[in-house]
């Protein structure tokens, strides 16, 4: 698949403000600290460079529809996200297998999958075989709460 | 050969090794194949237990979790993109393509025979070369470790499938990343935003499962639930290679062993570096017909032999150097001096029943890793028949709990969903997650190499150069792989003469 037109162009112009702001950021790096990011920076700006002026050049290498296709689906993968920082702040409260065990049933349940008892077994396996692997096996401290 | 080194074969027979290789060598199938878990993590876990053993009992049980970490890296890359370790990641491109086939026995099967053979051979090179080969590394200087950065970091053309600049850019921002936290030179904190996180820097562990685990979950639990990774559900329970495939992917296995070999000798190259260097390598080697990104089998064989065909040439500058070839050799070195043993010449000359045993143990290990996969396997591979909506959100629940117990930093769980929240996007965009890995692997020893040229160079790291032959050959060899890269690919103009479509599928390459 082709890329798109502008979006190659917004994502040469993205980076080379990046590499501007890192760059900058750098100058006050001492004693020699700020040669290798400079030099990151004076690259990541050529190859944008580069890279826009290639749309330019060959216009017709490129996909010229470049709108955003915005759908629900979309928002999916940022919900999961929420909801697994949520599980890392709860993980200190709760702790760490009851949370575990409940985000194994739930985020399933709510990604459309209806086999209640395969979701309930496999949650059950896989908390029984992260016990025995970090508590009885590693012996590693995970995080304790207000449950197991 | 020096005949003396047989005797020490008997020491590994013992009951108490024999038991130390197979329980190594499971807890590195199984921690290698979780995505998530490290093999450095593993060996740094086992450490207490193993303090009330002898040295060589211990060392041997290390070197088991570490030769099987390697391998069982490979699992999760084959069945679910997952990579277990970084030295698995290039795996991940070409066997997941084939898991989605429903190849995915068949390419556990390859896997199994590039390891197990790579191990072993470079089990026997680390027996017979350590002290000869460990001299040419002492030639290794700041200008050829720069290089050798540049060198591994050519790589990422080969992992951008048709986005070179994107690939590039990413590559680029992994050499960024590489560049936060404390200035080893200075103690300057650089790149921190005033956020306590970033003052360690950006550690690898966090930013692997991150780029490979976490997004993988995220694009996992995008699709429909109830589907599989792979298209089949049922699974052959053949782990043997066929004549055939070992025939089919035999040179590309060569190729694999000898880079892993070569660059393990090579302090802080290691596997992670190695796997893309053979990767690279076989696809300048690619003919038409071969199915680069959508699945090619010697893609795999060659990326298989050369992490573990690393694993004992590792060794080589630890044991005689003290230094260590990477992060699994260097827990395996405070292990070493934790047991009252110095690295160096002396270990060889006082302790040789110790180093010799470790060594034949190493050797063993292998063996046994292969019995022991072709046990895990197929538990392993039926993986690939769970749906989507379980086998996501676990590798989200092993992502962040792998990463926890790995560095017991919750800074470090923040990193990894955002460099995995990063990658997911990167993915989706083309910007090539391996490439941003590359970057931060080689970033510090490329900025290292390159800050300790200029000290000893005067600043003039021109002349320097030239005036060293072995930095000449890298550089020589650099400017071919450059030429390789920039010019039209041979494969793709064969295709174009003899009409066949093109292989590359950029879009997918790596999903």
């Amino acid at each position: 698949m082709p890329a798109s037109l502008w979006g190659e162009r917004l994502a040469g112009v993205a980076f080379i403000l990046l590499a501007i702001y890192m760059g900058n950021t750098a100058r006050n790096f001492p004693a020699g600290g700020s040669t290798f990011p400079l030099f990151i920076s004076a690259l990541m700006i050529v190859i944008s460079v580069i890279m826009i002026a290639r749309t330019f050049l060959s216009p017709a290498d490129y996909d010229r529809d470049w709108r955003p296709k915005f759908t629900l689906a979309a928002l999916k993968p940022i919900v999961i996200t929420a909801l697994i920082i949520g599980y890392v702040l709860v993980i200190f409260r709760v702790g760490y297998y009851a949370s575990t065990f409940i985000l194994l049933v739930a985020l399933p349940f709510a990604l459309g999958l209806r086999r209640p008892f395969f979701i309930i077994c496999s949650a059950v396996g896989a908390t029984a075989f992260l016990y025995a692997l970090f508590e009885l096996g590693l012996r590693a401290n995970m995080p304790s709460g207000a449950l197991f | 050969m020096d005949l003396s080194l047989l005797s020490y074969v008997v020491n590994v027979l013992t009951p108490a090794n024999l038991v130390a290789i197979l329980l190594g060598t499971i807890v590195g199938l199984v921690i290698g194949a979780i995505p998530g878990l490290s093999p450095p993590m593993a060996i740094a876990l086992m450490i207490p237990v193993s303090i009330t053993m002898p040295p060589d009992t211990a060392l041997i049980m290390m070197m088991g979790v570490y030769a099987a970490g390697i391998y069982g890296g490979s699992f999760s890359a084959i069945l679910l993109r997952v990579p277990g370790t970084s030295a698995s990641a290039a795996s991940a491109i070409e066997g997941y393509e084939l898991t989605k086939q429903g190849k995915a026995l068949q390419a556990i099967r390859i896997s199994t025979f590039a390891s197990v053979i790579g191990g072993l051979l470079s089990g026997l090179a680390l027996l017979l070369l350590a002290p000869p080969l460990a001299q040419a590394s002492l030639l290794f200087g700041p200008a050829e470790m720069f290089l050798i950065a540049l060198l591994g970091l050519t790589a990422i053309a080969s992992v951008t499938f048709g986005a070179l600049f994107r690939g590039l850019l990413a590559g680029l921002v992994g050499l960024y990343l590489a560049t936060f936290g404390i200035d080893n030179y200075s103690g300057y904190p650089r790149y921190t935003f005033g956020y306590v996180g970033f003052s360690g820097g950006i550690d690898i562990l966090p930013a692997i499962i991150g780029l490979f685990a976490f997004s993988q979950g995220l694009q996992l639990c995008e699709g429909p639930a109830t589907s599989t990774v792979s298209s089949n559900t049922k699974l052959s329970w053949n782990i043997l290679p066929r004549l055939s495939e070992i025939r089919y992917t035999w040179w590309s296995l060569v190729r694999g062993w000898t880079t892993g070999l070569v660059m393990g000798i090579i302090p802080a190259a290691g596997a992670s570096v190695a796997q893309w260097v053979a990767y690279g390598w076989e696809m300048r080697y690619a003919k038409p017909g071969d199915k680069f990104g959508r699945g090619e089998i010697k893609g795999l064989a060659a990326t298989e032999g050369s992490n573990n065909g690393v694993t004992g040439t590792n060794m080589i500058p630890l044991f005689i150097l003290g230094i260590p070839g990477g992060i699994s050799a260097a827990v395996i070195l405070g292990a070493l001096m934790i047991h009252g043993l110095q690295p160096g010449m002396r270990l060889f000359k006082n302790n040789p029943e110790i180093i010799y045993t470790i060594m034949w143990g190493f050797i063993l290990a292998n063996v046994l890793m292969g019995v022991v996969a072709a046990a895990m396997a197929r538990i392993m591979a039926y993986l690939t028949i769970f749906p989507q909506g379980v086998l996501g959100p676990l590798i989200l629940v092993f992502s962040v709990i792998g990463t926890y117990a790995g560095s017991n930093n919750i800074h470090a769980v923040w990193i990894m969903i955002g460099i995995g929240i990063a990658g997911y996007y990167a993915e989706k965009w083309r910007f090539s997650p391996a490439a941003v890995l590359l970057g931060l692997i080689l970033g510090p020893i490329a900025e290292n190499g390159f800050r300790d040229l200029m000290v000893v160079s005067n600043d003039q790291p021109v002349g320097y150069i030239l005036e060293r032959p072995i930095a000449l050959i890298i550089l020589a060899m650099l400017a071919l792989v450059l030429f390789y890269a920039v010019r039209p690919k041979k494969w793709e103009k064969l295709e174009a003469e003899s009409g066949t479509p093109s292989t590359a599928a950029p879009d997918r390459a790596q999903s």
